[in-house]
């Protein structure tokens, strides 16, 4: 009986959840077209109208923890509430065409059977429709509404995310029919993540690391490169340079797959927004809600912690800034934080300060190190 | 208002006419009101008598019973004050003749002067005529021309039981000489039971054919006819139970479209003439009127109004911060139900509520006879996307590879199926049917229009508009503050 229980615990859950399709070229196009034809059909009906876009809702009303049941691992989900699109409400009229000319540029890009940036897009945009794109931003919002009308992933559109991460360590990759890749031979850069999900998801990974490792800045990512941290601990080293994008929390969620007794550790400034990184690297996001919860992994959080700040200096402490308030108030205010994570943001804002990882070098550059291995003997980390 | 505005002579005209076109009108046939000027030049300031008659009911004076000098800021040089009054009903035996005195008191006994009365000798009529000599005036041309302004804003009214005509007769040391400034109108599709609205159509369409009246006959460069003109008519009206008498308002207006061979009049003119009436006869707008005006909601005919002022002829101009159109004009009329003869202070002033709504009302049989005129702001702006949207639409549909597709959309569109794949042939299809969409849905309530159909049928039942973020502080790939 309880399998059966189990199963229909995780039915009810999913059925609340709404996502985006991995689809093919030619079965996006034919998304594309039934729009195209329902539009016409709706145009020159005996009630004309100028049909409205139903977007899929991607705010925290629309949003949901989902909690597995068979693993560790939490994702933030949407479910199916509608935001619409029209062309005839008031400052409207602009985002509906916007999300028409993506869909456009889409078609023409997957025709020719390509994959761009979105910075690429921007571009082409800028050039054919100045009056409607005037900034990235725009772009890129607009694509998640295309994301959140036609139900596909972002990639399934011909639209590949920026390779901005990198990885080093214990771990040989291997692209089908190129050569083996060794991440523990490479420069302090790293092997860099490309943004073509397919092609990462065609990887093969082989790997004799205990641990993987996210690490939330460039400078710090380079630092353990540089100091072969892999060689000390047998780990794999991941960044996103910030932010996490689709692309390295694939490539981290397939190594979690390969691996699933690896613990994935994450090493982040002492802050809100180190915290909200973590814990997109954790869940997922909202903004990317209909494709992202698959990407979630179970992170631990490793540090710097509230009890390390003893390890740092005083005047390493720095005030909060207005930006990180809010950040810790909309933090606070998510269902997915669990009391650990709310206790060390609660110490945060009541100290009013935050600190970085690079006070850890007040003990010499080497300390990051013995820093980290100390806290992994120990399981330190939450 | 100019100084030789506010003199006696044209003050008094504009009461007298007043009193003999309700008197026409009471009559309920077919009057005639005749207003004559005699100048004798060889004096100095030279004399004008003004002589007003009409062939409406005959007057029982109760309508200049509250005239006097102070009431009316009259000045008091050059003229006697007196008025001559004759009159006589249809069923009197005798002609009445009588001298009105209005530099004295209303209450003195020694105001009116009771002169012998005549016996009517032959013949059933009505009518009355009143005289006054005055030396106001010191350019009479001056004087004929206002009344010539005067009596052409009265015509607009077309009122169809009253003729006007106006004789002027100048004397000097050589003889006299005659003028008919105007004659009675010779317009013979207007009948006695034509609808006054009716009628002041057809007397502001010739107002504006006749470039306001500044030609004598419609200027052939504009338009051809009174048919490229743009026309809506509104009435509004109230019940006034208590005093028995009811206001009606009408409101036409008549738009002159850009023409491709426009003439100075027809040129994108920023303003707008309001033609004014009251009890159908021309006066200054009444406050309530103006502020009904002042008050409409332009915008949700595309129109955004500047100001307003006065002109030297006594008629209110709206100015408007553009038009896409040559020329609009407006007239006003708001008058009783019921006919009555009171002195000019008991008059009802105009509702200023009824007035909006017959304003509201002509606006929107303007909106609803032709498409694409008075489209609100909030449209107008919608329609500048639609080429591009219309263009994007287009372009995915030619540029796909799947026939089967691109015929589908052809037979939606009601095109050829070898025009399936000609960009330029489907997008100005598309724009055309988006744009008549556009135009349609602006004479729609709010509710109406936002009751679009969705592209996809989704399951759920939740559904709201979406908020756009224009605030450019958010991180650019994904906001931080997602969770």
């Amino acid at each position: 009986m309880e399998p059966d229980l189990v199963k229909s615990s995780l039915f009810y859950a999913d059925q609340r959840l709404c996502s985006a399709e991995i689809l093919s070229p030619s079965e996006v196009r034919a998304r594309i077209e039934v729009a195209v034809l329902n539009f016409l059909k709706i145009l020159t009906s005996p009630t004309p109208a100028v049909a409205t876009l139903p977007l899929v809702s991607r705010t925290s009303d629309n949003s949901g923890l989902r909690h597995g049941l068979l693993s560790d691992v939490s994702s933030v989900f949407l479910s199916h509430s509608i935001c619409t699109r029209s062309l005839t409400r008031a400052n409207d009229a602009k985002a509906f065409i916007r999300v028409w000319k993506v869909m456009e540029i889409c078609f023409q890009v997957l025709h020719q059977g390509k994959l761009v940036t979105q910075r690429e897009l921007f571009y082409k945009l800028l050039s054919d429709s100045p009056e409607f794109f005037t900034s990235q931003r725009q772009v890129n919002i607009t694509v998640q509404d295309v994301v959140a009308l036609l139900r596909c992933t972002r990639q399934s559109l011909g639209i590949m995310a920026s390779s901005r991460g990198a990885i080093i360590g214990r771990l040989l990759l291997q692209e089908p029919g190129e050569e083996i890749i060794d991440c523990s031979v490479l420069g302090q850069a790293g092997h860099v993540i490309s943004g073509d999900l397919n092609l990462l998801s065609k990887l093969v990974f082989h790997s004799d690391a205990r641990y993987i490792i996210i690490v939330e800045k460039d400078a710090i990512f380079q630092r353990l490169a540089e100091d072969r941290l892999f060689n000390q601990i047998p780990c794999i080293l991941i960044t996103a340079k910030g932010y996490p994008d689709i692309a390295t929390r694939f490539i981290l969620h397939r190594l979690n797959q390969n691996f699933p007794d690896l613990p994935v550790l994450a090493l982040v400034d002492w802050n809100p927004a180190g915290l909200a990184i973590l814990c997109t690297y954790k869940f997922g996001s909202i903004t990317m809600g209909l494709e992202s919860y698959r990407y979630a992994c179970n992170v631990k959080w490793l540090g710097l912690r509230g009890d390390d700040l003893q390890l740092v200096p005083q005047h390493s402490l720095v005030q909060l800034k207005p930006r990180d308030l809010q950040i810790a108030r909309s933090l606070m205010s998510s269902k997915l934080l669990q009391e650990t994570y709310a206790a060390e943001l609660t110490i945060m804002v009541e100290i009013g300060h935050k600190v970085e990882i690079e006070a850890l070098y007040c003990h010499g550059f080497d300390f990051l190190g013995k820093y980290i291995a100390g806290k992994i003997v120990q399981a330190d980390y939450i | 208002m100019s100084v030789a505005t506010s003199s006696s002579a044209r003050k008094l005209s504009q009461i007298l006419i007043s009193s003999a076109i309700q008197r026409c009108r009471l009559s309920g046939n077919l009057c005639r009101l005749s207003i004559s000027l005699k100048c004798f030049h060889d004096s100095n300031p030279p004399c004008v008598q003004i002589s007003i008659s009409d062939t409406g009911v005959g007057s029982s004076l109760v309508e200049f019973q509250d005239l006097d000098f102070q009431s009316l800021s009259l000045s008091t040089d050059n003229w006697d004050g007196v008025l001559s009054i004759t009159t006589t009903g249809i069923r009197d035996k005798d002609i009445h003749h009588y001298y009105l005195n209005l530099k004295e008191a209303i209450s003195s006994r020694t105001r009116l002067k009771n002169l012998p009365s005549k016996r009517k000798t032959m013949g059933t009529f009505s009518g009355t005529e009143i005289c006054l000599s005055t030396m106001e005036e010191e350019n009479v041309n001056d004087f004929i021309a206002w009344m010539v302004r005067f009596i052409r804003k009265i015509l607009v009214l077309k009122t169809p039981n009253i003729t006007m005509d106006l004789l002027v007769e100048h004397v000097d040391n050589f003889g006299s000489r005659c003028d008919h400034i105007l004659q009675a109108i010779d317009d013979f599709d207007l009948t006695l039971t034509m609808p006054t609205i009716k009628c002041l159509v057809s007397g502001l369409e010739d107002h504006v054919l006749k470039h306001g009246n500044v030609v004598h006959k419609q200027c052939h460069s504009c338009f051809a006819n009174r048919d490229h003109l743009y026309v809506g008519s509104g009435l509004a009206s109230n019940t006034d139970n208590i005093r028995g008498a009811g206001q009606v308002v009408e409101a036409v207006i008549v738009i002159a479209p850009v023409s491709s061979q426009p003439c100075c009049w027809s040129m994108n003119c920023l303003t707008s003439q309001v033609m004014y009436f009251q009890d159908f006869t021309s006066c200054s707008i009444s406050q309530p009127a103006l502020h009904a005006l002042t008050s409409i909601d332009w915008q949700n005919y595309g129109l955004r109004l500047r100001g307003n002022f006065v002109d030297g002829d006594d008629i209110t101009v709206l100015e408007w911060e553009d038009n896409p159109f040559a020329r609009m004009d407006i007239a006003l009329h708001i008058y009783h139900k019921i006919v009555t003869l009171v002195p000019s202070r008991q008059r009802i002033p105009a509702d200023r509520k009824l007035v909006k709504k017959a304003v509201k009302i002509a606006l929107d049989d303007v909106k609803a006879k032709y498409g694409g005129i008075f489209l609100s702001t909030h449209a107008l702006k919608i329609r500048k996307h639609a080429p591009e949207l219309s263009r994007t639409i287009a372009k995915l549909i030619t540029s796909s590879n799947d026939l089967d597709f691109q015929s589908e959309c052809a037979t939606f569109l009601g095109l050829h199926q070898f025009d399936a794949g000609r960009e330029g042939v489907v997008e100005s299809c598309i724009r055309e049917k988006i744009i008549g969409i556009i135009e349609t849905n602006d004479r729609k309530s709010k509710a109406e229009r936002d009751a679009a159909p969705s592209l996809f049928k989704s399951e759920c039942l939740c559904e709201e508009d979406c908020v756009d973020e224009e605030n450019e502080d958010a991180a650019e790939d994904v906001s931080i503050l997602d969770f």
